[in-house]
């Protein structure tokens, strides 16, 4: 059986799932996988530095953990080759200049990245989706043990329909590190599937995510952190300003299996609605089989406080500048992890 | 909201792990057909209607699929052709102790309900089985107007109040386990309070299985009328037989204009006993509904206490303690619907894992375009005592426009070691540290019980912890 046949027999998301619990996931899926058939391998770019260490690799597609499989197995069948980075030992770019890896595509795309983290490097990646139709991206970051990598997800949409299905796998090994930021503008519609997993002692993961919608927009972020291992750190935050008539949802799961004693792991989802029309979906939820551990969760849904709205305006600063002030602090708490230096330069 | 009066009363039963041979008039076999409603409609003397209506239940029932997408695995264990769904005595409802047949009588002098009644009631509804076995309500609340019956005799005597509000809080079709309850309901509570009436002492409800195989349907519908106050107490137990039990029930709150309703919960049945129950309070302008639950028993719980907060201003509240021992799955959480502006709901549940026992809190918070200036807060801590204890936390929050505000927090942890080596640094034995530390835990929202529950629950879990710690 062929990989583009192989999709039929898999379920397609739909509303029983609780992963694709909101909105039409269905009619978006659906619409994807129509449009892949005719969807192009997309391109890479990047610096000459990373192209020399970079090769196609046909690897197999990943398996989707979270809802998407038909679509993986379709994207496996257009874009049979991922583009492949093996980072050696040694400092690659920096928080100030970063390595840039651009997927441009100038219609309908599929791409595959796998990225591998050897032991001993520090990795610092920009990576950058720019599409005006529909890209789907295959994404597989793999740090090995005592490896670094800190990675920034920029999703450009080109005009006003262009979608965006981002179906990521991240694998943490042993006394590795990993920072991974994502943001999103401009795109129609666009969905995050993220599963990152610590499979060794001493790792510590940093899932972060900081977007601003606005028209009739929707951003649709499901986000799994597994636990295999002892002794390990994941903290996860998601925050959203919602404007206009604009949709998020933030699906979270941390899931601690009982061989991950002495785990520490957070989530947090917070959206900030300016809109009457705006609207947010957020499920953190937790599944923790060890006892050692300490797991938390948390989520907001609330509106500016008027408190802080009246204090700068009475300190003379127009209203508009205000909303503008705050929603840039609100998303600067999340941008500072990744980046202290420069916060508000990664929006 | 009234208190209940402080009494010290005598120790009862809590666990009702006994049983007495069985002695019923009346008895359906196994299984849900058609022809067992028309035995249950002709036991009871069942209108045409009711019968008709039970019918399409049935129908939805066989139609809607099981929840088997979300709800823990255990669910498909229950056999629904294995289950007896109606067993009743000959003439139920009495309204004298002196009256019920000895065993029945035996049953709840043993757990300690005549007790409670003198002691401090306004009103008990003692099911046993399919049925009630006596029902009481204090002369003065009758004279006032205050209706305490069970739903055969609402539906006969009191239809006019009874029928406007019967499932519609919780529909027919709502889900499988509604649709069951429509179909194959008998006994629970109907309750009335007329407008301006507040009660200062509690109604008590106590389910009692006594038959093995027996499926418990019970409906209660409580309707508070504008500006009334009442406090409905429900308790339940079973013996333990190697069989599954099945307790399906449904509960309806209608809290009309300023009325305040507080439906407490203390569930502790055998551990045969499949526990799904739909607790739905429909909150108008200015009401306040509030469910406080406890959870102790049965082999699968899945009860999810809510509030639609219709009106302006309305108030929900759900507190929520459950504790998971080996092999148990208590699955509970609570779900708001903010469908008016001003309205303010609170979320508070604590649960323990024991053993192997599987603690989760599945929760909704939903704020409605028209539910501007709304207002939430959900709370879950879960404390996990061994290696193979399982908790899970889903909660669902929707929030539409920019005016209401929504705030969630939930945390899982063990006992502090530390805390533990101090209290058994001062001479205390390590079952008693973690008894203390439990209790600890759960001690605020134990508190929100009535005095009699909250000196019941502790020294259940002191003996939990005796058990499990050793």
């Amino acid at each position: 059986m062929t990989t583009t046949s192989q999709h039929s027999t898999v379920p397609f998301p739909d509303r029983r799932n609780e992963d694709w619990r909101f909105g039409a996931p269905l009619t978006h899926a659906r619409a994807f996988a129509d449009l892949l058939p005719g969807a192009a391998p997309a391109a890479w770019q990047t610096d000459p530095a990373v192209a020399r260490i970079s090769h196609p690799s046909s690897l197999a597609p990943l398996p989707s953990s979270i809802g998407s499989a038909a679509l993986v197995q379709l994207a496996a069948a257009r874009a049979p080759y991922a583009f492949r980075i093996s980072f050696p030992a040694g400092e690659w770019g920096c928080a100030e200049t970063p390595l840039v890896l651009r997927c441009t595509a100038q219609s309908d795309a599929v791409a595959r990245l796998h990225v591998e983290v050897l032991p001993g490097a520090c990795v610092h990646l920009a990576e950058e989706h720019t599409c005006p139709g529909a890209l789907l991206c295959l994404r597989f970051y793999d740090v090995h043990p005592g490896a670094s990598l800190f990675v920034h997800l920029r999703e450009h949409g080109v005009g006003n329909t262009s979608r965006a299905l981002n179906i990521s796998h991240l694998l943490c090994a042993a006394g590795s590190h990993l920072r991974h930021l994502t943001t999103h503008s401009t795109h129609l519609w666009a969905r995050e599937e993220t599963t990152a997993e610590i499979l060794a002692p001493d790792a510590n993961l940093l899932l972060l995510s900081a977007n601003r919608l606005n028209a009739d927009r929707w951003l649709d972020q499901h986000l799994r952190q597994i636990h295999h291992a002892p002794g390990s750190e994941s903290l996860a935050l998601y925050k959203n300003v919602l404007e206009d008539s604009s949709t998020a949802i933030f699906a979270g799961n941390i899931r601690v299996l009982p061989t991950a004693q002495d785990t520490y792991a957070y989530l947090a989802n917070h959206n900030l609605l300016l809109n009457p029309a705006a609207t947010a979906h957020s499920l953190p939820s937790l599944e923790i089989s060890a006892n050692r551990v300490r797991c938390s969760h948390g989520s907001t849904c609330a509106p500016p406080d008027p408190a802080q709205l009246f204090y700068l305006q009475s300190r003379g600063i127009p209203l508009p500048v205000t909303y503008s002030l705050l929603t840039t602090a609100f998303l600067a708490e999340v941008l500072s992890r990744f980046s202290p230096a420069r916060p508000t330069e990664l929006l | 909201m009234p208190d209940a009066p402080r009494n010290s009363l005598p120790p009862a039963d809590t666990c009702g792990n006994f049983s007495f041979p069985e002695h019923h008039a009346f008895d359906a076999g196994y299984g849900l057909t058609e022809q067992t409603i028309d035995y249950i409609c002709s036991a009871k003397g069942e209108p045409d209607w009711l019968r008709e209506f039970r019918k399409t239940a049935l129908r939805r029932f066989r139609e809607l699929p099981m929840p088997t997408h979300w709800a823990p695995p255990e669910i498909s264990r229950i056999d629904f052709d294995a289950i007896r769904y109606y067993l009743a005595a000959p003439a139920p409802g009495r309204k004298s102790w002196e009256d019920v047949p000895a065993d029945v009588k035996r049953t709840f002098e043993r757990l300690g309900v005549p007790q409670q009644e003198r002691a401090f009631l306004a009103g008990v509804d003692a099911q046993y089985d399919s049925e009630t076995a006596y029902n009481s309500l204090r002369d003065d609340l009758a004279r006032k107007g205050v209706i305490f019956t069970n739903s055969t005799e609402a539906l006969t005597r009191y239809e006019s109040v009874f029928r406007p509000w019967f499932g519609k809080v919780i529909p027919m079709g709502d889900n499988k386990f509604s649709a069951l309850n429509h179909a194959a309901f008998s006994g629970g509570s109907f309750i009335y309070v007329p407008p301006g009436v507040k009660l200062s002492a509690p109604l008590q409800a106590y389910f009692r299985i006594n038959a093995e195989n027996l499926g418990q349907f019970e409906r209660t519908l409580i309707i508070a009328d504008a500006g009334a106050e009442l406090v409905y107490m429900e308790g339940c137990t079973a013996p333990r037989y190697s069989s599954a039990t099945l307790h399906s029930g449904v509960v309806e709150l209608v809290a009309l204009p300023g009325a305040k309703i507080q439906y407490v919960t203390v569930q502790n049945w055998a551990t045969n006993v499949y526990n799904l129950v739909i607790q739905r309070g429909l909150a108008m302008e200015d009401a306040q509904i509030r469910w406080i639950d406890c959870n102790l028993g049965s082999a699968l719980t899945m009860k999810y206490p809510a509030v639609i907060l219709r009106g302006r201003r309305a108030r929900g509240e759900v507190v929520s303690i459950s504790i998971a021992r080996d092999g148990q799955v208590q699955d509970t959480g609570a779900r708001m619907l903010h469908a008016a502006p001003g309205t303010t709901s609170n979320i508070i549940a604590k649960s323990i894992s024991i053993g192997s026992g599987r603690a989760i809190y599945r929760g909704e918070v939903s704020v409605q375009n028209n539910a501007a200036a709304a207002r939430n807060h959900t709370e879950c801590d879960a404390l996990l005592l061994n290696a193979r204890s399982r908790t899970d936390t889903y909660p669902a929050i929707t929030v539409h426009g920019d005016s209401s505000a929504v705030q969630h927090e939930a945390s899982v942890s063990q006992v502090d070691e530390e805390m533990l080596f101090y209290m058994q640094q001062r001479g205390l034995t390590r079952p008693r540290a973690m008894s203390l530390a439990v209790n600890g835990f759960i001690n605020d929202l134990v508190n929100e019980f009535p005095m009699e529950y909250s000196v019941e629950l502790r020294s259940l879990i002191d003996l939990e912890m005796e058990k499990s710690v050793g």
